[in-house]
């Protein structure tokens, strides 16, 4: 087992000094800033630095982690990932955007949990680059997976989850008679038939969100939310349109996650307009947007009131 | 078969510098390929199926380099900024720098879907064969269907359940979320799928369906789309996130005049 331990200690420690040297060697466009940065196992991504300007002389802003949504890699669908990378490095933070086991490049990885993979990654980081603070979180599974290594790690100090997990309960039903009365009544009798669908076919639609996403056994999101921002974790929730499925009232988040929601760290949206990857040019640009203005508000300003 | 792991790298210049990732074989590679990906929202379809492709290519000991074409993917450049002759400039950099990499190997330029234009156009005397993975080959009939898809979208109770009026409005210059703005626009809608003029002319490989007589008559080899690679450009598709036999088995086919005994 020891000797198991050197070879890994040994191997991490190649492995860092061989990502000192891509990090050194800036690869790309330097008002980018972009490197190709190994972790091993096959694993890799791409880091945006901010244009040294920027973070000269103040507190590292905190890397932000763009986890995979879904199968999509590392850029993100419609290129989501690249063009927030490069706007959230100018506005001072480091980004990673890198693919998980089976997901862009990256050979399957049965052997670890993927949130171990990312807590990995966060190490070796904080190692060469010297991050100290993490954000973490995209799209759908990488809210799931965001949210558990937020909870998991002390480091992350802001959460992103874009359609991340939410519980249906009383409001969900509201918004489906909502949207029900919105609809024209020549489609009434089809969202009915959908309803009262033989048990199967409802099965199968319930398998589509809480067996197929990893959300916490029910109950404990309250509790998780409540010691991630007790000890001070910025939350970014926002839902669109594009799960309906589970969610369709703004009041769900509440009812979902106790008065948690209401703490002056969490930020919720919901845009029903949007779909799930946020197709539209517009929506991107408003989303990527929206997270610079968190990002600023919750970090850059949080950090200029510290040192004053 | 262990293959050393796919190595990210820079290409291009500094003012056009071009993301790429090289799956290099264990040994000296028998050939290089460089993979020309499809254009728009098939591009990040179609990048899980591309590594696995590139990755059975490397375990059959050939080296090959996946890019994004400036202005695309991981690349630089605005999304405006792409277009269809920045993709054969593009991937003209591509070969070269495989070239620089692997002199004295068989170079082949593989396509996929719209990447099959720039891979035609690219290609050269010096090219040893063009591979064309479902290609696309008519411009004018593509941009039609993707018209009319995005119409679909937009107007689609499924992907906007939430919306108060469908359609939800078009983007200004955008197709199905992509960047196609009017000069692009006509450059596509020009655009066929042919072989270069050059003397001797790369042999030219298939997978999938070509309706074009006169490309059909330039095939040496056809083989059918495997199953798991039949839905990928217009879903994200399970089917196609890992190498299935049948994938595995096109590929072989594909790269069988480099890896055969007959070949060595």
């Amino acid at each position: 087992m020891n000797a198991r331990h050197a070879i890994l200690d040994e191997r991490d420690a190649l492995l860092d000094r061989a990502t000192e040297a891509m990090v050194e060697q800036n690869q790309t466009h330097p008002a980018i800033a972009e490197h190709a940065i190994t972790f091993g196992d096959g694993l890799f991504g791409f880091l945006t630095r901010p244009p040294h300007n920027v973070a000269a002389g103040s507190e590292p802003r905190p890397t932000v982690l763009l986890l995979n949504a879904g199968l999509i890699h590392r850029s993100g669908p419609f290129r989501l990932h690249t063009h927030l990378a490069r706007e959230l490095a100018k506005a001072g933070h480091a980004v990673l955007r890198f693919d998980l086991p089976g997901v862009g490049d990256a050979a399957f990885d049965h052997e670890r949990a993927q949130s171990q993979i990312v807590v990995r990654i966060m190490d070796r980081l904080q190692r060469v680059v010297g991050s100290s603070g993490f954000i973490v979180g995209g799209i759908c599974s990488a809210a799931d997976l965001g949210w558990r290594v937020a909870v998991a790690d002390q480091r992350v100090r802001g959460v992103i989850l874009l359609d991340g997990v939410a519980r249906k309960g009383f409001w969900f039903h509201v918004g489906q008679a909502q949207l029900f009365l919105r609809r024209s009544p020549r489609r009434w009798f089809g969202m009915l038939a959908r309803r009262i669908a033989p048990a199967k076919t409802q099965l199968a639609a319930r398998a589509s969100d809480d067996d197929l996403r990893e959300w916490p056994t029910i109950g404990h999101e309250r509790d998780e939310l409540a010691q991630l921002v007790a000890r001070g974790t910025r939350v970014l929730a926002l839902y669109t349109g594009g799960v309906a499925t589970y969610f369709l009232h703004r009041r769900q988040f509440l009812a979902s996650f106790g008065s948690a929601a209401q703490h002056p760290n969490v930020q919720f949206d919901f845009w029903p307009e949007c779909d799930h990857l946020f197709m539209a040019a517009g929506d991107r640009v408003r989303l990527r947007r929206h997270i610079g203005n968190w990002c600023i508000r919750e970090f850059a300003n949080a950090d200029a009131e510290q040192s004053a | 078969m262990m293959t050393p792991d796919p190595e990210p790298l820079f290409i291009g210049t500094e003012a056009r510098t071009l993301s790429a990732v090289l799956f290099r074989p264990e040994e000296n590679p028998r050939a290089a390929v460089v993979l020309c990906p499809p254009f728009f929202h098939e591009q990040f379809l179609s990048y899980r199926l591309l590594s696995l492709v590139a990755r059975r290519l490397a375990e059959l000991g050939i080296a090959a380099l996946r890019f994004d074409y400036y202005g695309s993917g991981e690349s630089l450049g605005d999304d405006d900024q792409f277009s269809l002759s920045g993709a054969v400039a593009d991937t003209r950099v591509a070969i070269d720098d495989m070239r620089r990499r692997f002199p004295r190997t068989p170079l082949i330029v593989m396509g996929a879907r719209a990447g099959a234009w720039p891979a035609l156009a690219a290609s050269d005397a010096n090219i040893a064969r063009i591979w064309l993975w479902q290609p696309l080959l008519d411009g004018s009939r593509w941009l039609a269907e993707l018209d009319a898809r995005d119409a679909d979208e937009r107007a689609s109770t499924f992907r906007y359940p939430l919306l108060r009026q469908w359609p939800k409005p078009a983007d200004r210059d955008h197709l199905l979320g992509s960047w196609c703005g009017s000069a692009l626009r006509a450059e596509l809608s020009t655009v066929r799928a042919q072989l270069p003029l050059c003397a001797p002319r790369p042999a030219l490989d298939v997978v999938g369906e070509v309706t074009d007589a006169a490309l059909r008559a330039d095939i040496a080899k056809q083989l059918p789309t495997p199953p798991a690679a039949l839905h990928w450009y217009t879903e994200i598709d399970m089917h196609a996130a890992f190498l299935s036999p049948d994938l595995a088995h096109c590929v072989d086919q594909l790269a069988a005049p480099f890896t055969t005994r007959a070949a060595a």
